[in-house]
């Protein structure tokens, strides 16, 4: 049983349409209950409530764990966040796709300049079908329908680094 | 026992040093406890790593629960009013530290603001003072450290003249 970091976050909106948000911070028990923690937090909601003019229209709990363990301790060399693989699904409910967009796709998950669904790559679309994972609607993912490699640029954080300094 | 919706984030790194975002979304039973939703985020962090030659720097998960009944609604004299410009700031000592944390507190009510300053005998001060130091080592200052005390309470003023002049713009 350990505290995780969490923070409750509110947006308010005022008269003229302008939002600006707010945080708290805690330290919770991890046995606490998403169901306990959306009622803390529509606690700290009321009572934010009662000393803003303002209306708040929209809240999230936002969850910062630990990094779980036996992941890579540092980036392949030569690896570029722009090289994006778009894994596209299928959803219940909905005839639009959904694409999840994966940064710096590793390089042995292309065969033949393609993304095929073995290896890693089965084992990633597996877990994201296997229950629970949806699109941002909140419709479950149905299908793998087709993977692609796009580019992201990330000119201005790329231009960055090849800025020198006196 | 509804579901919630959960959003996955991790923010990784490439060789570059370029960082970048991988989102995936969850609709999780409300049951589950923060460490169940810990665990299968570190399930999602493997498999996502699996795929990728950048490697992780962060990763955290945001809930999206309804908002509570009972709040006010965009309606009336005192919100059309209300300017989240208007800023209270209620500061709070930190175990740990002597360093104050100030909660901002937008569009902050101007029933509360008097004689030029913030009321904090006020019972809706008193309230949400309550909620944030009682009992102590549940709210904390973003570095983790248990809030003990509001110290003082103050009203500021946060600029958004980008958004305000969107908001008069007229459209012929």
């Amino acid at each position: 049983m350990a505290n995780v970091s969490t923070h409750f976050s509110a947006t308010v909106q005022d008269s003229l349409g302008v939002k600006k948000s707010t945080d708290v911070y805690l330290d919770i028990v991890d046995t606490t209950t998403l169901a306990a923690l959306s009622a803390m937090a529509g606690t700290w909601l009321t009572d934010l409530d009662a000393i803003t003019d303002g209306e708040i229209v929209s809240t999230q709990v936002i969850v910062k764990p630990a990094l779980p363990g036996g992941l890579k301790g540092a980036a392949a060399a030569g690896s570029l966040a722009a090289k994006t693989a778009q894994i596209t699904f299928s959803a219940t409910g909905t005839p639009k796709l959904w694409g999840q967009a994966v940064p710096a796709v590793a390089a042995s998950a292309i065969s033949n300049g393609k993304i095929p669904n073995t290896g890693s790559m089965g084992t990633y679309t597996a877990l994201l079908l296997g229950g629970n994972y949806t699109n941002p609607d909140n419709q479950a993912l149905a299908a793998l329908k087709k993977t692609a490699i796009g580019d992201r640029s990330a000119r201005k954080q790329q231009q960055g680094l090849t800025t020198s300094k006196f | 026992m509804p579901n919630v919706p959960v959003e996955y984030n991790g923010l990784v790194l490439d060789g570059q040093q370029t960082t970048a975002l991988v989102t995936s979304n969850l609709n999780l039973p409300d049951s589950s406890t923060l460490a169940q939703v810990v665990a299968a985020q570190g399930v999602w962090a493997q498999a996502v790593d699996g795929v990728l030659d950048a490697a992780f720097t962060g990763v955290y998960a945001v809930v999206n629960p309804p908002l509570p009944g009972g709040l006010k609604a965009a309606t009336g004299a005192t919100w059309m009013a209300s300017l989240v410009e208007n800023t209270g700031i209620i500061d709070f000592s930190a175990t740990g530290t002597s360093r104050r944390w100030g909660q901002a507190l937008p569009g902050f009510k101007m029933a509360l603001v008097v004689n030029g300053k913030v009321d904090v005998a006020n019972a809706a001060i008193v309230a949400l003072v309550d909620l944030l130091t009682n009992p102590t080592g549940i709210f904390t200052n973003a570095d983790q450290q248990s809030l003990e005390a509001a110290l003082d309470a103050l009203l500021s003023f946060r600029k958004r003249a980008f958004s305000r002049q969107r908001s008069t713009k007229l459209y012929p």
